[in-house]
């Protein structure tokens, strides 16, 4: 089995050295449209993992004004149940918060003084009813303007818009560069096949069977489009990695959460093969059955 | 081992490429299929290695009727017939030894038998010493002799020639022919289409000549008329 496999395998490797040209151009085509793929997923589950850590309710968090006791959270809490659309109001203590960092950020935060203020979650019905709620808030004589309130519903909107447009608009995106790329690697693996039809002729001369001459070249495909993923792959890493440093720097929206790293390029090398190996198929099948 | 029965091949344009041929090989025979081009040597040859089949009879090699082989078998079939077509077929990017290599994996040999019986037939058919050449860099006769081994690598009982010495000075062919009858006497039934008279002449073996698609003579040695 091992010794079948080396044999084909060696074939194909052959069958792209002597392509050459062509082979480079099918690699860096689908290099491309996995770039554009690869790129699109990142931002696609970046956006998605935002949208969960905003959560699904729409909701505020409200600052309270330093040294207020618990009567005056309580007071806050109840003027807020009664504002229009308000579905829940939950007191966020702010040494629960501080904990929380401590545990994430040890380094940081050791021997630092809480700087965080009580807050008020209030979960609200609609989006619409988001403004009203906020100004009320606002009035409140409790409210601690310089900490100011957390709105993320914005946030979370604009996310939606960009996940419909990565759905739509990338999905034509990756389709058309999929069809680029699968284009020219059936047209690789076609020529190949035109320009060794002598040989496969021969081939089927000295008893070769179907399999042994149809394998080369689905390898070959498939070897092509998997190098393209990983030149893809290490791409998309570089890139999300600068993105990630300039998000860092300049306090950007948070959308990328790290690279992809080797998941992400051994993903797309397994992507680049099944799709090589698909368009070698299709073009096998078309143009080797008519050689005897 | 081989036999044809009432075969006729017509080809898409009413072409009639042989009719009603019947005829019979024994095993371990040596037969020349004499013939100008186009009296139907290579479509005989093609029918033997199920490239073609027979539009009317049979064709039949070790009691098998060539036509009831399943087109998925065609290839293991082929593994037991050795074939030298007339162009040679070598594949040009591939060193001599590869050529030979090649036949033996294509047919399910290991590496090691490879490394194993490779060199052994090029030694046998005096190419050893050209066995890292490309095909480009080997002399007609050379060329020949390396088809000849590549077909005689996976020990065929029917071996089928066509042509082999159609381009050689006749010098070479005479080295061909020899290289063919030593392979006849260790055993292997030997078929070679040629129209090289010269070549049948030396040689009092049977020969089967064929005029436009038909067998007209069946004879041992040259018959007189086409010696004539």
């Amino acid at each position: 089995m091992l010794d079948r496999l080396e044999f084909v395998l060696a074939e194909a490797l052959e069958a792209i050295r002597r392509n050459g040209w062509m082979a480079f151009a099918a690699i860096n085509t689908t290099a491309i449209a996995l770039l554009v793929f690869g790129g699109l997923a990142y931002a696609y589950v970046g956006i998605q993992n935002r949208l969960a850590e905003l959560g699904t309710q729409f909701t505020l968090i409200v600052s309270i004004k330093d040294g207020v006791g618990m009567d005056g959270i309580h007071e806050m809490a109840q003027y807020a149940r009664k504002l229009p659309g308000v579905k829940r109001v939950v007191h966020l203590p702010k040494e629960e918060h501080w904990k929380k960092v401590l545990q994430k950020y040890p380094d940081i935060s050791r021997g630092a003084k809480n700087p965080f203020p009580e807050q008020l979650l209030i979960e609200i019905a609609s989006m619409e009813q988001v403004d009203a709620v906020r100004a009320a808030m606002e009035r409140h004589p409790l409210y601690w303007p310089e900490k100011g309130i957390q709105d993320a519903n914005r946030e979370r909107f604009l996310l939606r818009k960009l996940t419909d447009f990565v759905h739509f608009a990338g999905a034509l995106l990756v389709l058309f560069t999929f069809l680029t790329a699968g284009t020219l690697i059936y047209n690789t693996v076609h020529l190949a096949v035109m320009a060794r039809r002598q040989e496969i002729h021969t081939m089927r001369l000295v008893g070769a069977s179907h399999a042994t001459i149809r394998w080369p070249f689905l390898l070959e495909g498939g070897i092509e489009g998997m190098l393209g993923g990983i030149l893809a792959g290490f791409a998309l890493w570089g890139i999300t990695a600068w993105l990630s440093r300039l998000v860092a720097t300049y306090s950007l929206l948070q959308i990328g959460g790290g690279t992809p790293g080797w998941t992400g390029v051994w993903s797309l090398a397994a992507l680049g093969a099944a799709l090589g190996m698909l368009a070698a198929g299709l073009s096998v099948r078309k143009y080797l059955g008519a050689i005897r | 081992m081989v036999e044809f029965e009432d075969v006729s091949v017509e080809y898409p344009g009413g072409v009639l490429a042989l009719s009603e041929v019947n005829l019979t090989i024994q095993r371990g025979e040596f037969v020349f299929l004499l013939g100008q081009t186009g009296s139907g040597k290579s479509t005989l040859l093609k029918l033997l290695i199920r490239e073609l089949k027979p539009t009317r009879g049979r064709v039949m090699i070790q009691g098998r009727d060539l036509s009831t082989i399943p087109e998925k078998s065609v290839p293991f079939f082929r593994r037991k017939i050795g074939f030298v077509p007339q162009d040679i077929g070598l594949l040009p990017n591939k060193k001599v030894w590869e050529n030979l290599a090649y036949a033996m994996r294509a047919a399910g040999h290991s590496r090691y038998e490879v490394r194993k019986r490779v060199p052994e037939f090029l030694e046998r058919l005096n190419l050893l010493h050209r066995s890292s050449a490309f095909p480009r860099a080997l002399s007609g006769g050379e060329q020949q002799r390396v088809a000849i081994a590549r077909a005689l690598i996976n020990n065929p009982v029917l071996l089928l020639a066509d042509e082999p010495t159609g381009h050689l000075d006749p010098e070479t062919s005479r080295g061909i022919l020899a290289v063919l009858e030593d392979i006849n006497t260790r055993g292997t039934t030997v078929l070679m289409a040629t129209h090289d008279l010269p070549i049948v002449q030396q040689s009092a073996k049977r020969v089967i000549r064929l005029e436009r698609g038909t067998v007209v003579s069946d004879t041992i040695g040259l018959p007189e008329e086409a010696d004539a």
